[in-house]
């Protein structure tokens, strides 16, 4: 047992020099720049909603674009502002006669993120607002054709981004929604987790 | 020695016979005894007299016999409504107009019958309109709305009907074999003189309303001409070939018996199958029932001072008693029924008494003093009667009408459970009443077997002179030593149900097709994303006594009753979609067979609290199956 803690000991005296040396000679971004950044993510989103996840399961494949500008502020700080689009589209049953239904959610958010960018990755974190359209789609058997809205939401994101190169990064992402909808006479809970990936090309102003 | 001592002398013998035939017959006799209650019951009629006919029908469905009466004028009031007296047990109440059946035209109403013509469960009006003097009278057809309200429905007669005819006699029965209530009328022409009654040569006029299944009726000539003026009518299979065959009583030409080609089609064969050929003579009425107890129906004509009966032979005719009547003049009708639960028929004299059968069809009067009905030896002018069990007790009772004098009822004391009715819910064709249906009646365990034969019936309309009995075939069968008893109904189109081993006390309710079974529903949330939708799921079971449901009907029950669907027969659950969450719902199911008959419907109640047993029966039987 003390020859594994020894050991581990020994690795993590190793690793602490050479990150500090990794950030001084690997740091990509020069410094106090603002950038503008177009990705494309996908990810899954987990539904708070119980009969969402009844019909249509428990997560569901999401993607769309991500244009973000940044404004340094005092390096390494500096203020994201994002602007997103969101597609998600998936095939359910109803509860009970099993009918299929149709789901297709596109969502818009502008979110106000704090970033601390390293020159070699950054991390991010801000709240953000939501507008979702949703419209569900059932089968000729079902009471009525269709059913869709939209509504206002809030939502809270974080995350970081890996730079590969000056202007090619690997973002990684949480976002957790708050919507919810009483327009069919009852609650829709749209809200829910997103994790997801995107890639992120970056133009320099 | 000692024994011949005690045997009486001749003389004494003698006595004693007749003191045991007496004691006999007054026990016989004493099993017959009617209280007069017209007034008790206020159905006396009006003060102005005028009463004609009268038939026993439970019009708005309550389980109680209510009473039409039929008026014509007296010469100080004309246009005599009808009266429809609703029975509320204890007591009776003429509605006739409030629901629409007055039938106030002209000199008045002689024939009216009622029965089913669309099918819905609801006996319908077909009545006659009688002509003098007033022009433009025709007769007319009423329309059971539900409940026992009437619309006029005479519209649906094409071509219109004729005016200012002199109908008297009625009927109604499915005489094209289509499976669907026609109606006859007599005397389609305007103003044949009763003392002329001689055409020449016959005329050959329209006098069927031919029920065309669409709610239009055809008028129609199918071969009974007229050669003289009837009074009484009566639609009867006579010769039990599975249609229905028409008797005219006539003043002047001979009484005759119309037999049906099977298609509809008349044809006179009265001199044929030995009816009298006399002119003449003036007969009322024509009653049929089987007199003797052997299966078919024989004849009793009823006219100048006498009753004639007629055994059927099977392939005619054959007179064998006259029962002489104590009145001068014509004797307008007869109701032949088991007034006693004896088992075998009595013959009631419109007016007069009441005569006792020995079973083989030979009658004799049982004496007023006796039988209660002294008060029917007072009546001034008596015209028609019907029998029918008003309260429910399980004997019949009559009602007596007088064109001079009140109207007399006559309820009868029997009171015992040595009886059963048959009520036919749905026949062959889907209607009520199921007319012309026959009914046996046979010993436990020896159905079909005719030395076994303890009643046979008929179920008639109008029939003789303007009577219409209740629409049950009411059977007398004594109970004693625990008899039990088979029943078998043929329909006009020759099927048949049967009922085993059934005790006496009993109203046996008959469809040609029964409800499937544990009909039932229960209300699911069915759940899209953004929308919810209630709906109910209904589920069945056949009905083992079925064996050829051609599909279910289903009926949502409200203000009245929809249809819903028809589910084809080997399907037995149905889904009724996207309902409110919080609504109670009630259901109809009913089975329909291959010919069309609709079975009585099953219920179901979905949401709100739960009803049971008779409450839901009560519940939907004020809602009016089929009163759509």
């Amino acid at each position: 047992m003390r020859r594994i803690a020894a050991w581990l000991v020994s690795v993590a005296l190793l690793f602490v020099p050479s990150w500090s040396q990794t950030r001084e000679k690997i740091k990509f971004l020069p410094d106090e720049e603002k950038y503008l950044t177009i990705a494309l993510s996908g990810g899954f989103f987990f539904s708070k909603d119980e009969v969402f996840r009844q019909i249509y399961g428990d997560s569901l494949p999401v993607f769309g674009p991500h244009l973000t500008f940044r404004f340094p502020i005092l390096d390494p700080h500096g203020l994201d502002f994002l602007l997103g689009g969101r597609f998600l589209q998936a095939k359910g049953k109803t509860s009970y006669t099993r009918e299929e239904t149709k789901l297709r959610i596109e969502s818009l958010s502008f979110s106000v993120r704090y970033s601390f960018e390293t020159g070699k990755f950054a991390l991010f974190l801000g709240p953000g607002m939501d507008y979702v359209m949703y419209k569900e789609t059932y089968a000729e058997t079902f009471p009525v054709d269709s059913v869709e809205g939209s509504e206002a939401g809030f939502h809270i994101t974080s995350g970081g981004y890996y730079h590969l190169s000056p202007s090619l990064s690997l973002k990684g992402y949480f976002k957790y929604g708050l919507a919810k909808t009483d327009a069919p006479g009852f609650q829709v809970n749209l809200g829910g987790t997103e994790w997801g990936v995107a890639l992120v090309y970056r133009f320099y102003l | 020695m000692g024994l011949k001592n005690r045997v009486p002398s001749g003389r004494k013998s003698d006595l004693a016979l007749i003191a045991l035939f007496l004691a006999l017959s007054s026990a016989s006799f004493a099993q017959l005894r009617f209280t007069e209650v017209s007034q008790l019951y206020m159905v006396r009629g009006y003060s102005f007299f005028g009463g004609h006919g009268a038939a026993w029908v439970d019009i708005n469905r309550d389980g109680r016999l209510d009473l039409y009466v039929k008026n014509v004028s007296s010469a100080t009031v004309p246009n005599p409504p009808d009266i429809l007296y609703i029975n509320y047990g204890t007591y009776f109440l003429d509605e006739a107009t409030l629901r629409g059946v007055a039938d106030a035209y002209a000199e008045g109403t002689h024939g009216a019958v009622f029965a089913d013509f669309n099918k819905d469960r609801n006996l319908d009006l077909f009545a006659s309109t009688t002509y003098y003097t007033s022009k433009g009278v025709f007769n007319h057809l009423y329309r059971n709305t539900g409940n026992g309200f009437f619309q006029d429905f005479s519209s649906a007669i094409l071509p219109s009907p004729p005016l200012n005819t002199t109908t008297r006699g009625v009927a109604a029965g499915d005489f094209d074999r289509d499976g669907d209530i026609d109606f006859y009328f007599s005397n389609p022409l305007s103003d044949p003189d009763p003392a002329n009654p001689y055409p020449s040569p016959p005329k050959s006029l329209a006098n069927f309303l031919i029920n065309n299944g669409d709610g239009t009726f055809t008028l129609a000539y199918r071969g009974v001409d007229w050669t003289g003026f009837t009074q009484g009518v009566s639609a009867v299979d006579f010769d039990n070939d599975g249609d229905i065959d028409l008797a005219e009583a006539k003043w002047g030409p001979p009484s005759t018996i119309y037999r049906n080609d099977g298609n509809g089609n008349f044809l006179n064969v009265g001199s044929l199958i030995g009816l009298p050929a006399t002119a003449n003579v003036f007969d009322n009425a024509m009653v049929f029932a089987d007199l003797d107890n052997d299966g078919d129906l024989d004849l009793a004509i009823v006219g100048e001072g006498a009753v004639t009966l007629y055994r059927n032979t099977g392939t005619s005719f054959s007179k064998y008693e006259v029962i002489l009547s104590s009145r001068t003049g014509g004797v307008a009708h007869c109701c032949i029924a088991d007034f006693d639960n004896d088992g075998i028929l009595e013959l009631y004299l419109s007016g007069e008494n009441i005569y006792e059968n020995d079973g083989t069809g030979h009658f004799t009067v049982v004496p007023a003093s006796v039988s209660g009905l002294a008060a029917s030896l007072t009546a001034v002018d008596p015209r028609g009667c019907a029998a029918g069990d008003f309260d429910g007790d399980g004997d019949l009772d009559i009602y007596l009408t007088d064109k001079r004098g009140y109207n007399l009822f006559f309820r009868n004391e029997r009171n015992n459970s040595d009886w059963i009715q048959v009520e036919i819910v749905s026949d062959h064709t889907g209607s009520y009443g199921g007319l012309n249906s026959k009914i046996d009646l046979y010993t436990a365990g020896q159905l079909g077997k005719k030395a076994y034969l303890k009643g046979y019936r008929e179920i008639q309309g109008e029939y003789g002179y303007l009577g219409q009995d209740m629409p049950f075939a009411h059977f007398g069968a004594p109970s004693a030593g625990g008899a039990r008893y088979d029943l078998r109904v043929t329909f006009l189109d020759g099927r048949e149900r049967t009922y085993l081993s059934l005790a006496p006390g009993q109203k046996i309710q008959v469809t040609m097709i029964s409800p499937p079974l544990n009909f039932r529903g229960v209300k699911k949330e069915n759940k899209a994303l953004f929308y919810r939708e209630s709906l109910i799921e209904l589920n069945w079971e056949p009905n083992p006594l079925n064996t050829n449901v051609q599909k279910y009907r289903l009926y949502k029950i409200d203000s009245g009753w929809t249809l819903l669907a028809e589910v084809p027969g080997n399907q037995f659950e149905w889904t009724i979609r996207n309902v409110d969450k919080a609504k109670t719902y009630r259901f109809g199911i009913t089975a329909v067979d291959e010919g069309g008959s609709e079975s009585e419907p099953a219920y179901a109640v979905v949401g709100g609290s739960a009803l049971q047993g008779d409450r839901v029966k009560s519940v939907f039987r004020s809602l009016n199956w089929k009163g759509v």
